[in-house]
């Protein structure tokens, strides 16, 4: 779906944009025959996208700026190279969800799937930038190799969350699975429940971590409801891993 | 112009251009945080003297603070984007840092921006590491009670230095107290500082002296003591005299401290009259006349 953007149907009447070709299944068809579209916004510069849009790819592609959201699920690669402006899926998104992701922020009420921000197959380089908050679970491999952004998944995280991750956070309020944080150069993971601290992590004792503070007061900005009990206790860190550079970190909320 | 039968002298304030820096610092507690404030601006009264001019700000929420902890403003003035980048840097790794729980976050977007963070990192040794947020990154310093967290960039504008008020009074206690509710009111607007001891200064200078290489000295023709021997500036009954020096983010925010200031000072009593300190407009651009800025009140 590259080309649908806010940016793109500015201006553009209604027939017109339902008349932009989109992508199912190899055939080209219309956008209009796929989902309802309509534009919202004082400017007119949020473009709505109404129904079940889970069989198109690159939803908001290279988006720079104004607000696409989709009222409904969104498919494969959603926010894929993202640079600014606001992406929201009302409902779940597919797989690769911010792949690329240099700026902007796109939240996904529902769930997401795999490999959210993190590198595509074959790249060492995951999102760059901007923010993704999850309200649901995440499947495998979040954040894996991301270079710099924030993510928060209010739910669970799957297996290899902050795998091989570069820098940047992954927040998940709901625990990850197994293998978070191998590889981990640098960055930071928070986590209520880990199933095992990887090898090549160690112990850090107790932390205060003042940039948590920080990162929740931001995301609670971005109407997200925070678990601020989490600064009242006391959160475990470990810090790894040690067979890679060794300069990341998980804090665990007990 | 009289108000409360305070006589108050059709004259101005001469002030002049001085860049400033915001400072939002954050604590565990607003006591910590108040004392890391104190420490990041202790012996900053007089630009002729410290290079640097600042003072306490608004006490901020937990919702105001970046950080949701308690915190408050530091605002901190100099006479070039040089001089107070070199200040910003001393105060916030000497005074901030060394404070218990500390943060240190920018409070201004400004013309000019100095990494002050970016080169504070550096005590950290190699173990530094940094958080990027909303295009804004944070540099996280270990200390002994966790980490110290420092914003990289600082921004700086030009604000406006120099104003003041003189307060003219019979009696030294009843004039301080009236200077002191002045202050009170002065600091009540944001942006704006009274940096000397208290907010009052009881030396006001005058430039040069007749020393060699003494760059300020006492203004004589303000000295009780000196009235027989100078062309004195007093009044026959004034017995002392305080100077509030005041400086703001802009001219706007100067002269509502000002006036609050003159008004506070005029209600309390015990001030015989109310003038200010000017060098003819040799000093700087920016006039703050008394009548002007009391119009309407």
């Amino acid at each position: 779906m590259r080309g649908v953007l806010p940016e793109t149907v500015l201006g553009r009447a209604k027939s017109e944009i339902n008349q932009l070709a989109v992508r199912v299944d190899g055939r080209k068809v219309g956008l209009g025959q796929v989902c309802r579209v309509r534009l919202a916004g004082r400017m007119e510069d949020e473009l709505l996208l109404l129904g079940d849009t889970s069989c198109l790819d690159h939803t908001g592609w290279n988006m720079q700026n104004g607000r696409l959201i989709v009222k409904g699920n969104s498919g494969w690669g959603a926010g894929d190279g993202m640079r600014g402006g606001v992406l929201e899926v009302c409902g779940n998104a597919g797989d690769c969800l911010g792949k690329d992701m240099q700026g902007g922020t796109i939240h996904v009420t529902g769930c997401a799937g795999d490999w959210c921000g993190a590198a595509e197959a074959g790249e060492k380089r995951g999102m760059t930038g901007g923010t993704i908050l999850v309200d649901g679970d995440a499947g495998r491999g979040v954040g894996a190799g991301m270079r710099s952004g924030l993510i928060w998944v209010g739910g669970h995280a799957g297996d290899f969350c902050a795998w091989r991750m570069l820098a940047g956070t992954v927040i998940c309020r709901e625990g990850a699975g197994k293998f978070a944080g191998t590889g981990m150069k640098r960055g930071s993971m928070v986590t209520s429940r880990l199933e095992d601290v990887p090898l090549g992590f160690r112990a850090a004792g107790k932390a205060d971590p003042g940039w948590l503070h920080l990162y929740l007061r931001a995301l609670e900005g971005m109407g997200i409801s925070m678990p601020y009990e989490w600064m009242d206790l006391s959160l475990s860190r470990y810090t790894g891993d040690h067979l890679e550079m060794g300069k990341g970190e998980i804090i665990i909320i007990p | 112009m009289q108000i409360n039968g305070v006589l108050i002298e059709d004259t101005f304030a001469e002030a002049f251009p001085m860049w400033a820096a915001r400072l939002i610092i954050t604590a565990d507690s607003p006591e910590l945080a108040q004392q890391a404030v104190a420490a990041a601006t202790g012996l900053a009264f007089s630009i002729i003297g410290c290079g640097c001019e600042a003072g306490s700000g608004e006490i901020l929420s937990l919702k105001e603070t970046p950080d949701g902890r308690p915190g408050q403003v530091a605002l901190l003035y100099s006479y070039s984007p040089e001089k107070l980048e070199e200040h910003l840097m001393l105060r916030i790794g000497q005074g901030v840092l060394t404070s218990a729980t500390s943060a240190c976050f920018n409070g201004l977007e400004g013309e000019k921006t100095t990494k002050v963070g970016g080169k504070l990192r550096y005590y950290a040794d190699g173990f530094q590491s940094s958080k990027r947020l909303n295009g804004r990154r944070y540099w996280r310093i270990p200390v002994a009670d966790g980490e110290f967290l420092v914003e990289e960039s600082f921004g700086m504008t030009q604000g406006v230095g120099g104003g003041n008020l003189i307060f003219l009074g019979c009696e030294r206690l009843p004039l301080l107290e009236a200077a002191q509710a002045a202050v009170r009111a002065i600091r009540s607007v944001p942006g704006v500082v009274a940096p000397f001891p208290g907010g009052i200064c009881r030396s006001p200078s005058k430039p040069l002296s007749k020393y060699v290489n003494v760059r300020a000295s006492t203004n004589d023709a303000f000295c009780p003591t000196l009235r027989s021997r100078v062309d004195t500036w007093l009044p026959e009954d004034a017995g002392a005299v305080y100077e509030i020096v005041i400086d703001g983010l802009n001219e706007e925010s100067m002269g509502r401290a000002m006036q609050e200031g003159i008004l506070a000072a005029c209600r309390r009593g015990g001030v015989l009259g109310i003038t200010a300190g000017n060098y003819g407009g040799k000093l700087g651009p920016y006039q703050l006349h008394l009548h002007k800025i009391l119009e309407g009140c």
